[in-house]
């Protein structure tokens, strides 16, 4: 057999055109820009609808599965899949997803997370009306805008304070709770020794070296952007003086930068190697598996993080917020399932599971959450709760590098001047891109 | 069908007589290269499709600013003038290079002795050879998962509890900045012996006999003939190895993403975990582009090297 030199092109082309043809897929085209339409009667929808979460790890991703989205499938005809990450693996998941047009059609992220992919146009705006009708807090609701239209919905509210073990303060004679930074510094240097270190306050329960920042930042009365999230804040004074509330605890002792949880262990607080440590309501879960002693009435005390300028005393807001993508190709049942996930008894279910706190107090009854004490004390303190990153569309891009400028600091391989200015630099670049 | 005419021999001053190819020879040929064409066509398909177009796209958007989800625009030579004031992108090259400068000394040295080791009968040896070949072929996810164990800052983890027998520790491996880098060159040197121990002994086995038993003869004993023959005969093998690890290390990427994250205080980041950072954390695809160019270019002058001593014998 012969071959011709235009019989091989025509092949070679076909080939090509026929690879690049299913390389390309054959999704339909979506409009970004249409509207949610959730008074569609769920009755009435089907298909299926991919839910991206960082949240229900391990056993509570049965709850998930059993009592959060089977009612739902059982009353619609939508599925849902679901893909689970790591928090700190979500954003590069967003990122991939789309990048590879394999993205969720419901997204739950993370406080700071709402206005910088709502600049990108991922998000999906939420009508006001429907937000409105839920009769959340305002507080709760400040992380989900983006010039003045909203983009996502609370959740579950991860909120973080000061615990401490009661018989640490009583062998040393401390009989109240630090009420100033100054006197909680003392406090932790006083607790310090025999092995014990006074304040666990950069391990798992910070997040990060960069949220540890955050929270100080907030407690010695600063912020991380302008109100427009246009120029960076965090470079300023109280920044300069968090950084050197750390410094000054880990000279003298009362903070140990290597002090760390390894990977499925008890933290060193759950251990009783730190008397006082950062703690979150999403520790409840990890506490009654590993360290149900710490579960009691009492067998932990808790105070908000201390102001260090004066004012009110801090609590930290993480939380997991929802969001639908505005690339899906269903955005009304995804709409729906996002609805049917705030119903309250849904929340009260979810959140009892993860050991967050519902972001209303209309839950109906739920012994699971009356019995977790730390999210007690969160719900008793929530108007406290002002400390939480971003505030600016830039936030995405800045955040991960915020971590190495943060313990570039703490290691001493930058001084304070170096990193704020670094902080500074880093965000004026990444505002100057939007 | 004619049959081919053999050449006539001819003298050393003239060249051979060449015949004048008949029409059908000609159509021979041109058949045959068609065929060839065809039989290289699905290679070359998928290489123009799956590595030249990508090479070019990534170039294409170097020039661009690009985050993903808005149309790229073109910006020049921007992302290139970043990239040359970019202090944590040089700071990852150079973790690349101290990487390099002294794991891969250490792992060839090693690979070296355990290849003439194992390259003697000896009991068990197949055993031995799998036992350090093994590291090579396990995933990297899952020897980052062990040596995250291994390096666990209390005193559960393996090293600490070797380290505290002898009084020392516990140390923080992997949140001192002063010590990550150092953990993570010691896993790539445990990773790397493998391979690299594996060329060797195909070298050694390579290698000719009769050279040891005239230095046996000429009274030689092992270490002499170590370095006096056998390092000497390995040198072909030693820069092949030498080059492949060079460029196998600015490829590492999963090892720093597990077990380190680039971490602590950016002191373990590697280009390729920048790449990743700047295009997947920092929505900046287009200077990740521009910083993946880069590292092809360094991977080109290795690859070039490479084949410059090694290489070239193949007629391509």
């Amino acid at each position: 057999m012969t071959l011709s030199r235009r019989t091989l092109l025509t092949a070679s082309g076909a080939g090509a055109v026929g690879i690049g043809a299913s390389a390309c897929g054959s999704g339909g085209a979506v409009d970004p820009s249409e509207s949610v339409d959730l008074d569609a009667d769920p009755a009435t929808l089907s298909g299926e609808i991919g839910l991206l979460t960082p949240d229900f790890i391990g056993d509570d991703r049965l709850v998930l599965d059993e009592e959060v989205i089977a009612p739902f499938v059982e009353r619609t005809d939508i599925s849902v899949s679901v893909d689970q990450v790591d928090w700190n693996k979500l954003n590069e998941k967003i990122s991939t997803g789309i990048a590879g047009g394999i993205i969720a059609d419901l997204i739950m992220t993370g406080v700071g997370w709402t206005q910088p992919f709502a600049e990108k146009g991922i998000f999906a705006e939420i009508p006001a009306d429907f937000i409105e009708s839920l009769g959340f807090d305002e507080s709760v609701l400040s992380s989900t805008q983006f010039e003045g239209k909203y983009y996502s919905l609370p959740q579950a509210l991860d909120l973080r304070f000061i615990g401490y073990h009661p018989d640490r303060f009583a062998e040393r004679g401390i009989t109240e709770p630090p009420t100033t930074l100054d006197e909680l510094a003392q406090v932790a240097e006083e607790l310090t020794g025999d092995d014990v270190v006074g304040l666990d306050y950069l391990s798992g329960s910070a997040g990060s070296a960069r949220q540890a920042f955050v929270f100080l930042l907030y407690a010695f009365g600063g912020r991380m952007f302008s109100e427009d999230g246009l120029a960076p804040r965090l470079h300023e004074e109280p920044g300069r003086l968090a950084l050197q509330w750390m410094l000054d605890l880990m000279s003298s002792g009362g903070i140990n930068y290597n002090l760390r949880a390894a990977e499925g262990q008890p933290s060193p607080f759950q251990r009783d190697k730190a008397a006082m440590s950062l703690v979150a309501t999403g520790n409840w879960p990890t506490w009654k598996t590993m360290t149900p002693e710490l579960c009691e009435e009492g067998a932990v005390g808790m105070f908000l993080m201390p102001s260090g300028a004066g004012g009110d005393p801090v609590m930290f807001q993480g939380g997991t917020f929802l969001s639908i993508s505005s690339l899906s190709e269903n955005k009304d049942a995804a709409g729906a399932f996002m609805k049917h996930m705030l119903e309250p008894e849904i929340l009260g279910i979810a959140n009892a599971a993860t050991g967050k706190v519902p972001p209303t107090p209309e839950i109906p009854e739920n012994p699971m959450l009356a019995r977790n004490l730390l999210t007690s004390f969160a719900l008793e303190n929530l108007p406290y709760a002002g400390a939480a990153e971003g505030g600016s569309a830039a936030y995405m891009e800045v955040r991960t590098n915020l971590d190495g400028i943060v313990e570039s600091c703490l290691t001493k391989r930058s001084t304070v001047t170096e990193t704020l200015e670094d902080m500074k630099s880093l965000c004026d670049d990444a505002i100057s891109r939007l | 069908m004619t049959t081919a005419t053999a050449r006539t021999e001819t003298p050393a001053d003239e060249g051979p007589t060449r015949r004048r190819p008949t029409s059908r020879r000609r159509s021979v040929r041109t058949a045959e290269r068609r065929w060839g064409l065809l039989l290289a066509a699905p290679a070359t398909l998928h290489t123009l499709l799956w590595i030249g177009a990508p090479i070019l796209v990534a170039i294409i958007l170097s020039f661009t600013a690009y985050d993903i989800i808005h149309p790229a625009q073109f910006i020049g030579l921007q992302n290139y003038a970043t990239i040359f004031t970019d202090e944590l992108f040089w700071r990852s090259v150079l973790h690349n290079v101290i990487i390099a400068a002294i794991g891969i000394p250490i792992s060839m040295f090693l690979a070296l002795v355990f290849a003439v080791l194992l390259n003697r009968s000896v009991p068990g040896q197949g055993i031995f050879r799998v036992m350090v070949f093994l590291p090579h072929i396990t995933a990297t996810v899952a020897v980052a998962m062990i040596w995250l164990w291994i390096y666990n800052p209390s005193q559960n983890g393996l090293m600490n509890i070797v380290l505290g027998t002898l009084g020392i520790g516990p140390l923080p491996f992997l949140t001192d900045p002063d010590l990550a880098l150092g953990a993570v060159i010691l896993v790539t040197i445990w990773q790397g012996i493998g391979l690299k121990m594996l060329i060797y002994l195909a070298a050694l086995q390579g290698l000719d006999g009769q050279l040891y038993e005239a230095a046996d003869l000429d009274g030689a004993n092992f270490v002499q003939k170590f370095f006096r023959i056998t390092v000497p005969m390995l040198r072909p093998a030693t820069f092949f190895i030498l080059i492949t690890s060079l460029i196998a290390n600015f490829q590492t990427f999963d090892l720093i993403y597990i077990l380190t994250e680039g971490g602590p205080a950016n002191s373990t980041s590697v280009v390729t975990y920048r790449i990743y950072q700047t295009a997947f954390q920092e929505f900046r695809v287009g200077l990740a582009n521009a910083q993946s160019v880069i590292l092809l270019l360094i991977l080109i002058v290795f690859a070039f090297l490479s084949r410059r001593i090694v290489g070239g014998t193949d007629g391509d």
